[in-house]
């Protein structure tokens, strides 16, 4: 058997684990991300240093159209006149970039704690900062000028670090820039122009800029900070989610308790529920908006209980009484008749046979009753003639309504036919009329009326009754019932109209009782819809 | 002793109230729960009979208004109602008895006798006086072992007698005890009835006398001393 209360906890308790673990995860790759982020602008920063630096670098290096200086005269080299101090002035300016270099370098890598390595396209590495020592980092391969690649990579004792790779060509300053848009239109290695232009103001005149490599550069940073950080992110997290999982735990056991107490208060009411509690009814007052349909339907179906089990008490209350008085009648008056046999006469034996008949006439009603209730017809439709059956059927109560003193209108069309059952048909014209003979009062009025085309109307009985109201008229047609609560009319045993009504349905009648005034009731017979 | 019978079955009242009579009971009948109501305050009865359900006033009705009333006779409810709710909705407003439809004679005698007993406070069928002793279950009298043989009335008499042993019993008692609504009593039934009792329990000349008569008050049964 499913449980409410168990159904709820796990779903709340799965949902608010989901909750907690994504917005754990939430908060860490966030932060994760703008750590990396925050490495990672650091890292883009030092590209412009890292170019700068790279002009440094000897051009014989960076380009292979740059012959490397000769550091002195060799045997065999003998400059012209002018030619000596250029060569001289190189090799001035070539050493004092490779001092400059060494010494920004030596800055650059102890300062700031940066590990560089840059490598020519043919992988020779031409520049490496003094703290990787001997170690070489990994020269990364598929990158694009100018775009920046970033990843983690794992130094030789183990250390995590954020590397950036990049893909550059060295400026070359102190040579004339080469453009596209060069007005002159010069291409790479034709002679400069012969007007001074390039030329710096007192100084020598500027070269044609040697085609320079690409290089290939990493930057690394030590990432083991943003490490601990996230370490420590990542416990602070789980320690936050073991709280809060528990905190979870104990409010859904709290709310699930105060929530589900109505529903345990309903529960236990309905239970209690017994066949002597029926009248009792839930209050939808002090329940939850949501319980209240419940309640309702609740309520509803108690009266609905409630008026089934009175007619199921009534029914064989009555029933018992029935039975049990004409059984208790025959007994008695056996057994007196037996003790004392001076008694018995030809009155006793009338009575004795009025007894059975009386029970023979319950048993054969509710026989009928049970077999046309239980859908066992056997009906033969013919044509009837509605007048004369009606007036063949009333003649055995006219003697009984000349006794009485009523005064009986009888009126049905002589045309009036119905295609149905006669032996049926009788059985409820016999029955209307002896009810209507019985408990008209002595000078009352029985109207009995054919149909006159309309509504389907097969048959109406009027008649005049005394202390009928609409309470009454509600259990008119139930088996047993009487107006008469002390059942004392032998005659009838409250089966008629129950009969009546039953043949009716199954002859697809309706036969409905309604008070025309406080003192005339009208039986109709009319055809279903 | 008087029994008062209210049921509305005609058939079965008749039967009842012949049994009953035959059996040396004094019986008033009548249909009708107001006309029952209304015998059973006027009048003085050793046992009430009631159906449930009458036209009138239901059984119910007729027994709280007596009780309320004051009287103690005991009820015994005759009905077709055979639930135990039923049962115990009817000993609980105050019926002595309950006995459901059909119900054998026998059984009803029974009950009826016990009633009047308890109701007299004898606790069991045999009551005796000297060597008079009467069986109110088998309807009997003896002296001396000697069965006697008495008439119905004669034997009502006697046990009314015998049930209120040592008590002076008024001659209005006795009719109100003895006789139903069917016997009009002239005055001196009852001395007459009494003259015949003491002949027929004196069944030697030397029987002891055990009938006396209270000059102005009526008679007693009793040993005199």
């Amino acid at each position: 058997m499913t449980s409410i209360r168990k159904r709820l906890v796990t779903w709340l308790l799965l949902g608010l684990s989901i909750l907690w673990v994504a917005a754990g995860a939430g908060v860490y790759y966030s932060v994760q991300r703008g750590e990396l982020a925050r490495l990672d602008a650091r890292l883009t920063k030092l590209d412009s240093p890292i170019r700068v630096m790279t002009n440094l670098i000897p051009r014989h290096i960076l380009s292979d159209d740059v012959k490397p200086p000769s550091p002195a005269a060799t045997p065999g080299d003998s400059p012209t006149r002018d030619q000596r101090p250029q060569r001289e002035d190189r090799v001035l300016r070539e050493e004092s970039r490779s001092k400059a270099l060494a010494e920004r370098w030596e800055n650059f890598s102890q300062e700031n704690g940066y590990q560089v390595q840059i490598w020519k396209p043919d992988g020779t590495t031409i520049l490496k900062s003094p703290n990787l020592g001997e170690e070489n980092l990994e020269k990364p391969v598929n990158l694009k000028p100018g775009t920046p690649r970033f990843f983690p990579i794992t130094g030789k004792d183990g250390q995590q670090m954020r590397a950036m790779a990049i893909m550059f060509r060295p400026k070359g300053f102190g040579f004339q820039r080469l453009r596209g848009n060069d007005p002159a239109g010069r291409r790479p290695g034709s002679p400069p122009p012969q007007n001074g232009l390039g030329r710096r103001p007192g100084g020598p005149p500027l070269q044609d800029a040697p085609r320079f490599h690409h290089l290939t550069a990493i930057i690394t940073t030590n990432a083991d900070p943003m490490h601990q950080t996230l370490a420590n992110l990542l416990l602070g997290i789980t320690g936050i989610g073991v709280i809060a999982a528990l905190g979870s735990i104990a409010l859904i056991h709290f709310s699930l308790k105060s929530g589900l107490k109505p529903l345990d208060k309903l529960g236990r009411k309905v239970a209690l529920i017994d066949a002597s509690s029926l009248d009792g009814r839930f209050s939808s007052n002090d329940m939850p908006r949501e319980l209240s349909p419940i309640c309702n339907h609740l309520n509803e179906l108690m009266s609905r209980l409630e008026g089934s089990f009175e007619r199921e008490q009534r029914f064989s209350s009555d029933l018992a009484h029935e039975l049990r008085t004409p059984i208790a009648e025959l007994r008695m008056m056996s057994e007196v008749a037996l003790r004392w046999p001076d008694g018995a006469n030809s009155d006793q034996a009338k009575e004795t046979l009025e007894i059975a008949e009386q029970m023979q006439g319950i048993i054969e009603s509710l026989l009928v009753l049970g077999r046309y209730e239980n859908g066992q017809t056997d009906l033969q439709p013919e044509p009837v003639d509605i007048a004369g059956l009606g007036k063949a059927c009333w003649k055995p109560f006219a003697g009984r309504a000349t006794e009485k003193n009523i005064k009986v209108q009888l009126e049905i069309p002589e045309t009036q036919t119905l295609e149905t059952d006669p032996k049926l048909l009788r059985l409820i014209f016999t029955n209307l009329f002896s009810n209507a003979t019985e408990y008209t009062p002595a000078g009352g009025v029985i109207e009995i009326n054919g149909s006159s085309g309309m509504n389907g109307m097969v048959l109406s009985v009027t008649n005049t009754v005394s202390d009928l109201d609409d309470e009454s008229l509600s259990h008119l047609f139930e088996r047993f019932w009487r107006q008469d609560d002390a059942r004392t009319d032998n005659n009838h045993s409250g089966l008629g109209l129950s009969l009546a009504r039953t043949c009716s349905r199954a002859l697809a009648l309706d036969l409905q009782a309604n008070l025309e005034t406080e003192n005339r009731i009208v039986f109709s017979l009319k055809k279903e819809n | 002793m008087r029994i008062l019978l209210v049921e509305d079955s005609n058939r079965l009242r008749e039967a009842v109230a012949k049994g009953l009579r035959e059996s040396g009971y004094a019986v008033d009948a009548t249909g009708d729960g107001s006309d029952g109501l209304w015998m059973a305050r006027e009048n003085s009865y050793d046992v009430l009979l009631l159906d449930i359900m009458l036209p009138g006033i239901d059984g119910l009705s007729i027994l709280d208004k007596i009780r309320g009333e004051g009287k103690e006779t005991p009820v015994l409810f005759l009905t077709a109602k055979d639930t135990i709710a039923d049962r115990v909705k009817g000993l609980r407003r105050g019926a002595d008895d309950y006995l459901v439809k059909p119900f054998a004679l026998e059984e009803l005698l029974a009950r009826i006798d016990a009633l009047c007993r308890r109701s007299y406070h004898q606790p069991t069928p045999r009551v005796g006086i000297a060597d008079l002793e009467i069986d109110t279950s088998a309807k009997t009298a003896s002296r001396g072992g000697v069965r006697l043989e008495l008439t119905a009335r004669e034997y009502a008499l006697l046990e009314y007698l015998m049930m209120r042993q040592g008590a002076v019993v008024s001659r209005t008692e006795i009719e109100e005890h003895i006789y139903d609504e069917l016997v009009s009593p002239m005055s001196n039934v009852v001395d007459s009835a009494i003259c015949n009792l003491r002949r027929k329990i004196a069944t030697s000349g030397d029987s002891l006398p055990l009938i006396h008569t209270r000059r102005g008050q009526g008679y007693v049964l009793e040993v005199k001393k």
